[in-house]
């Protein structure tokens, strides 16, 4: 398993099937960040058990119980730029990437059923898991689009001008912070649609930026040719 | 088959300020087990207006028409009358700004929300005055924009993206879809995920591609400034070369070809790949170095620059008839 999957598959962890159940502890026991990831929605589910049903209707409430009592903050960011990134995909809307996560923290509670008998009308959540299930889908795209863009700029720049691998590693900084000064700024305003928005330019920023570096890489050797 | 049926709404000006909710008493059909409701509004707008549409819920079409109004056709779908009662259309105007979102409402105490759902679908068209800026996303839907004479900007995340007869700047994204560009009178800056680009009938002043698993055509251009990159697939491009423009094609994995017609100050090319570019046409190759291939057609005033990883660079010049 990717660590992508492995994480999908920690979110329907109990109800994988036996294979999937295998791979995964295949996977966990040689990668410690997913290895960590499991400890702490272990974690946070004794949390979301502690805190009972009705706290689950106000999710930012119930985030910030929860948030409140983990102790390792790159965790939770990482959950939430997923959840407010998602959430600004769909633009102006004033989605509460709230809801989301209320729908992911249902989903450690109890495994949600996307199927609907025929012609029946999905329950709330029924619905809202479909919308967890694009909305993570899409997010995964961005971020392997990320990663590996990523891997093949760290490749290829040992090729590149020093100048251009200089200026590419700090701007690649100076954007990673951007992006996690954003997912901060959605995480602790969730209904904000305009931080929203501002997450998700950011991650397409990250992208164009990192697409636009291999490119004037590939290029620098034309560059100096009269 | 199916039979639909149109609840119409007109608005007079004065309480077109907001309007909402096309949520009922609209006369529905099945189709394909789904039951579909279409709702039909005209709402009057100044043709100088932006129009902008967020569907999260479905495709948009937006197509030009010369009559001062906005006209929206609201296909709503889903597994029952009930759960299509709960699809929202809405509008807002002011500002100059048209807006319209779709939104589903929630039993719950979380309201409306405008979010992708399998289950439920919103499919829009619009036609809206000539004139008017669009600017439109949906989530997984098609996008498609035809006939607008004041540019256009078409997001979409994994649908399809089309835009077509377009006067002004246009930019389209696409993370996961193709992208057809038809007849662009503009600038162009198309961004692509995984899929396709491809640009037909393209003149403005620069026209800038880049997408990351997928291929970019791009025929009968005319443009001073061409960037086209693409990390994994082939780049084809056909058009003319401006006096003293700048031409980039760059594929990390993939091949390019490459069909000019040159203005009279010619142009320089400067192509790199793993194996010599084939050059045709008229166009005299000055030599090698350093894995660079050089060549010069008349003057050399503009600068082509071709360049290629893993794969081959085929360039030919056509000299228009006098």
């Amino acid at each position: 398993l990717t660590c992508t999957e492995a994480e999908r598959a920690l979110s329907a962890e109990g109800d994988a099937e036996p294979e999937l159940a295998a791979a995964l502890e295949d996977h966990l026991a040689t990668c410690p960040a997913c290895r960590a990831e499991r400890e702490q929605t272990t974690r946070m589910v004794a949390g979301l058990r502690a805190l009972g049903g009705r706290d689950l209707e106000n999710p930012d409430a119930a985030f910030a119980r929860i948030a409140g009592a983990l102790d390792q903050d790159a965790v939770r960011r990482r959950k939430l730029r997923r959840v407010g990134f998602a959430a600004g995909i769909s633009g102006t809307l004033a989605v509460a990437a709230g809801f989301l996560l209320m729908v992911g923290m249902r989903r450690h509670l109890r495994a949600p059923s996307l199927a609907q008998s025929d012609g029946a009308t999905p329950t709330d959540d029924e619905l809202l898991s479909q919308a967890q299930a694009e909305l993570t889908a899409a997010d995964d795209h961005y971020r392997q689009a990320i990663d590996t863009l990523r891997q093949i700029a760290d490749r290829e720049r040992e090729r590149w001008p020093r100048a251009l691998a200089a200026s590419y590693a700090g701007d690649l900084a100076s954007r990673e912070d951007a992006v996690d000064r954003a997912a901060e700024e959605a995480a602790a305003h969730p209904d904000d649609p305009s931080r929203q928005a501002a997450l998700a330019a950011a991650y397409q920023a990250q992208i164009d930026f990192l697409q636009g570096a291999i490119r004037d890489g590939e290029l620098a050797e034309l560059e100096t040719t009269p | 088959m199916m039979h639909r049926a149109y609840r119409v709404v007109r608005l007079a000006p004065a309480l077109a300020a907001l309007w909402a909710g096309l949520a009922g008493g609209g006369r529905a059909a099945r189709a394909d087990g789904d039951v579909v409701e279409s709702y039909e509004v005209d709402l009057p707008v100044t043709p100088g207006d932006r129009l902008v549409v967020d569907n999260p819920l479905g495709p948009v079409v937006l197509k030009a028409w010369d009559r001062p109004e906005i006209r929206i056709l609201a296909d709503k779908r889903g597994p029952s009358h009930e759960l299509v009662s709960r699809l929202r259309v809405h509008g807002t105007l002011g500002d100059g700004v048209a807006q319209v979102t779709t939104r589903l409402l929630l039993i719950g105490p979380q309201g409306e929300i405008g979010l992708p759902m399998w289950s439920v679908s919103v499919a829009l068209e619009v036609d809206a005055p000539r004139g008017m800026q669009v600017v439109a996303q949906t989530f997984n839907g098609d996008l498609s924009a035809d006939g607008f004479s004041a540019g256009a900007a078409l997001v979409t995340n994994g649908g399809h993206v089309q835009a077509s007869n377009i006067g002004g700047d246009v930019s389209t994204r696409a993370e996961d879809g193709d992208q057809e560009l038809d007849a662009i009178r503009g600038d162009v800056d198309s961004v692509g995920g995984d899929g396709d680009v491809d640009l037909d009938d393209v003149r403005g002043q620069r026209l800038d591609a880049r997408v990351q698993g997928g291929s970019i055509h791009a025929r009968r251009v005319q443009a001073g400034v061409v960037h086209l990159s693409t990390l994994s697939g082939d780049i084809t491009f056909s058009g003319m070369i401006n006096d003293g423009g700048s031409y980039q094609l760059a594929t990390y994995s993939g091949s390019v070809q490459a069909q000019v017609s040159p203005a009279d100050g010619g142009f320089t090319l400067l192509a790199a790949s793993p194996s010599p570019p084939e050059i045709g046409g008229v166009l005299v190759a000055a030599g090698a170095q350093g894995g660079v291939t050089r060549a010069v057609y008349g003057a050399g005033s503009a600068r082509m620059e071709i360049v290629t990883q893993s794969g081959t660079i085929a360039v030919g010049v056509v000299t228009l008839a006098p």
